[in-house]
């Protein structure tokens, strides 16, 4: 192995990146401009429709008001709400968003009191009339405790009958945890996505995309070992990866510093900078892992349409165990959950963020997935070397040696 | 040793190369070809489409192994020194594109640099060759820029920025306008010139007959002819190397009937 060969290679190759307009594309502006704007904009329109709405003033009809007729003193005064009065309303819209129909119920017990059933008729596709919805669910839980409690006053019968057990919750999960949790399901899912965006596009351009430019010959005349050029090639992929996952996790992160509603998570992050190492400690060898399986698809595919249709499946197939992430037991996870790539690390950020791993998790899911790395790495090398791959792709390759089965037998 | 002695660059000992198909299964590119070539000879290769001149121009430049055989450059093995013998040799073919993301300067430093040249050498050398092929005024410009037959200077250079004492060019004048073929020619011409050792494939019988010392002929996989221009002339009686290679065939053809009739 000549490291100043590999080096200069990987320096070739990088350049080719940066001159490649459509990559500079994927890897820098998309990240560092376009998911900013975009995640700016969405919280900004979604801030903007709840203010809307918060300050929207909504018109509720009630059939039969004489049913209730202090229902309307049950409503807090500096809610926006009008009780329409005249007319014969029957559907949501604008005008009207939500209907309270009172019907009398028959007294079935003979009690003496007349007892009211109260339909909520609302769109629940207009977000005016859920907002109606809610705030008479409240109100009318309201007047119908009031004329519970009234009742039983008049029958002298103590109102604390109603309350046999008073139920109180308590939440003892530290800030830090709570945020934890909620970041180490949505962490691990955007590295994923960020890491194989980039690195996808740069495994497939600079190994099968160089057979399609007829490129791969030119450099394989040169002496050049085969071992070297495939190292150098990995190398780009990995750097790549590591700045598509990296630099788009950071550009988040900037952007939701400028966003009103994240203030909050942010403060409750708390996230010491030993959590962000340890983090990019477990991260690298997963990123050198999807690396070396995306080289591995991009030399063995015969052009860049057949590694596309290689990579793709594996860019799903990368979320099953991300999946999983949410749905796990912290308290039952066993050691054997650290052998399982991408899951692992996915897993064992979601510990750190929690402050709930150990050491071990952290070697098993680290050395693990340096040794599904290396044998990847290996089977680059192995494909690179294999002039058949080179020349014909895996897929005839591989149709070849069943060939070769068949006909011996 | 020995070959070192005779001046003999190129030698090829019973190499053939079979490959698997998909659809046809095993067939053989190249069977039991024998030839050597000399320092300072120009060697054309003749044969139809599929006759197994790319696989055996290949495998002299260590691209793809023989299937058995042996193929040595400079009396060195390919199999044990391809990675040294590489070094000697300069390959150009239509399958041999540049780096359009790069300019010619960069692109030329970057294989300068792949032969282990100093960068004040390569520098020389790239201003040497940007002045015989005229591509001074373009050498900074991205490749992809470039016209075809400024691409193909650009891909002659990388071929000579070592100075290779061994040139392989397989047909390398193919889909190239009357300019851009006339700076292939002339590669050939100068490398004669200067003792090197060229060994050249081309459907154009002409380009082959006026540069060629010696002309091989081949035909689905098998070395049928091997000598000069006026020897195989002499040999088919007729004025004519395109007539010599059909009478060639012919004649080939026939024998195989009657052996595999006496089979």
């Amino acid at each position: 192995m000549n490291i100043t060969r590999i080096f200069k290679i990987y320096i070739k190759e990088i350049k080719e990146i940066i001159r490649t307009s459509g990559l500079i594309f994927i890897l820098v502006i998309v990240p560092m401009i376009i998911y900013p704007f975009m995640l700016y904009y969405t919280e900004q329109t979604a801030l903007k429709e709840k203010n809307k709405i918060d300050s929207a003033s909504l018109s509720i009809f009630i059939k039969e008001p004489k049913l209730l007729p202090n229902l309307s003193e049950y409503i807090p005064s500096d809610e926006k709400i009008k009780i329409l009065k005249n007319g014969n309303y029957e559907k949501i819209d604008k005008d009207c968003n939500l209907i309270i129909s009172l019907e009398k119920q028959p007294d079935l017990f003979q009690s003496g009191y007349s007892n009211i059933n109260a339909t909520l008729i609302y769109d629940s596709t207009d977000k005016y009339s859920l907002k109606a919805l809610n705030k008479f669910e409240e109100i009318l839980l309201d007047v119908k405790k009031e004329i519970t409690y009234e009742r039983f006053d008049e029958k002298n019968i103590p109102s604390d009958i109603m309350t046999p057990i008073s139920i109180n919750t308590k939440n003892i999960a530290s800030v830090k945890k709570i945020t934890g949790n909620l970041l180490g399901n949505i962490i691990p899912f955007l590295l994923i996505t960020f890491i194989m965006s980039g690195a996808m596009q740069i495994a497939v351009d600079i190994t099968a995309g160089e057979k399609d430019r007829k490129t791969i010959q030119t450099l394989l005349i040169s002496p050049a070992m085969r071992s070297d050029i495939i190292i150098s090639k990995l190398l780009v992929v990995i750097t790549v990866s590591l700045f598509c996952g990296f630099m788009n996790l950071l550009s988040m992160y900037i952007t939701v510093c400028f966003m009103k509603n994240s203030k909050q998570i942010l403060n409750g992050m708390n996230i010491d900078i030993q959590s962000i190492l340890l983090g990019i400690l477990v991260a690298i060898p997963l990123i050198i892992f999807l690396s070396s399986i995306l080289t591995a698809i991009g030399v063995a595919s015969k052009n860049q349409v057949e590694a596309g249709l290689y990579t793709m499946p594996l860019f799903f197939l990368d979320f099953l165990p991300l999946i999983a992430l949410s749905s796990v037991e912290i308290a039952n996870i066993s050691n054997s959950n650290f052998f399982i790539p991408v899951y692992n690390t996915a897993l064992a950020i979601k510990l750190i963020l929690i402050s709930s791993f150990t050491w071990q998790h952290i070697l098993i899911t680290v050395f693990s997935n340096l040794l599904y790395s290396a044998f990847f790495i290996f089977l680059c090398i192995k494909l690179f070397s294999n002039e058949d791959v080179i020349f014909s792709g895996i897929g005839d390759t591989v149709g070849i040696f069943f060939r070769k089965l068949f006909i011996k037998r | 040793m020995n070959n070192i002695e005779n001046n003999i660059v190129i030698s090829l000992e019973n190499v053939s190369k079979v490959f698997y198909d998909l659809k046809k299964g095993a067939f053989t590119a190249l069977s039991d070809i024998s030839f050597s070539c000399k320092k300072g000879e120009i060697v054309g290769l003749v044969g139809p489409n599929g006759a197994g001149k790319t696989t055996l121009l290949r495998i002299i430049s260590s691209l793809i192994s023989p299937t058995s055989g042996t193929v040595k450059v400079n009396g060195l093995d390919n199999s044990n020194h391809g990675e040294k013998n590489k070094k000697d040799i300069g390959f150009l073919s239509s399958d041999t594109a540049i780096y359009e993301r790069l300019t010619g300067k960069e692109l030329l430093l970057f294989f300068a640099d792949l032969y282990g040249m100093k960068k004040d050498l390569a520098l020389e050398r790239i201003d040497e060759l940007s002045q015989i092929l005229d591509f001074k005024k373009i050498e900074n410009r991205v490749c992809k820029n470039l016209s075809t037959g400024e691409k193909q200077k650009i891909s002659i250079a990388r071929a000579l920025i070592n100075d290779p004492n061994i040139l392989i060019l397989d047909e390398a004048t193919n889909g190239l306008d009357i300019l851009a073929r006339k700076h292939i020619l002339w590669l050939v011409k100068s490398a004669k010139e200067k003792g090197k050792t060229v060994l050249y494939s081309a459907h154009a019988m002409d380009e082959i007959e006026k540069l060629s010392d010696r002309i091989i002929f081949l035909y689905h996989g098998k070395l049928i002819s091997n000598g000069s221009t006026d020897d195989l002339k002499n040999k088919f009686q007729c004025d004519d190397l395109t007539q010599c290679f059909l009478k060639n065939i012919e004649q080939y053809e026939k024998n195989n009937d009657e052996y595999n009739k006496n089979l």
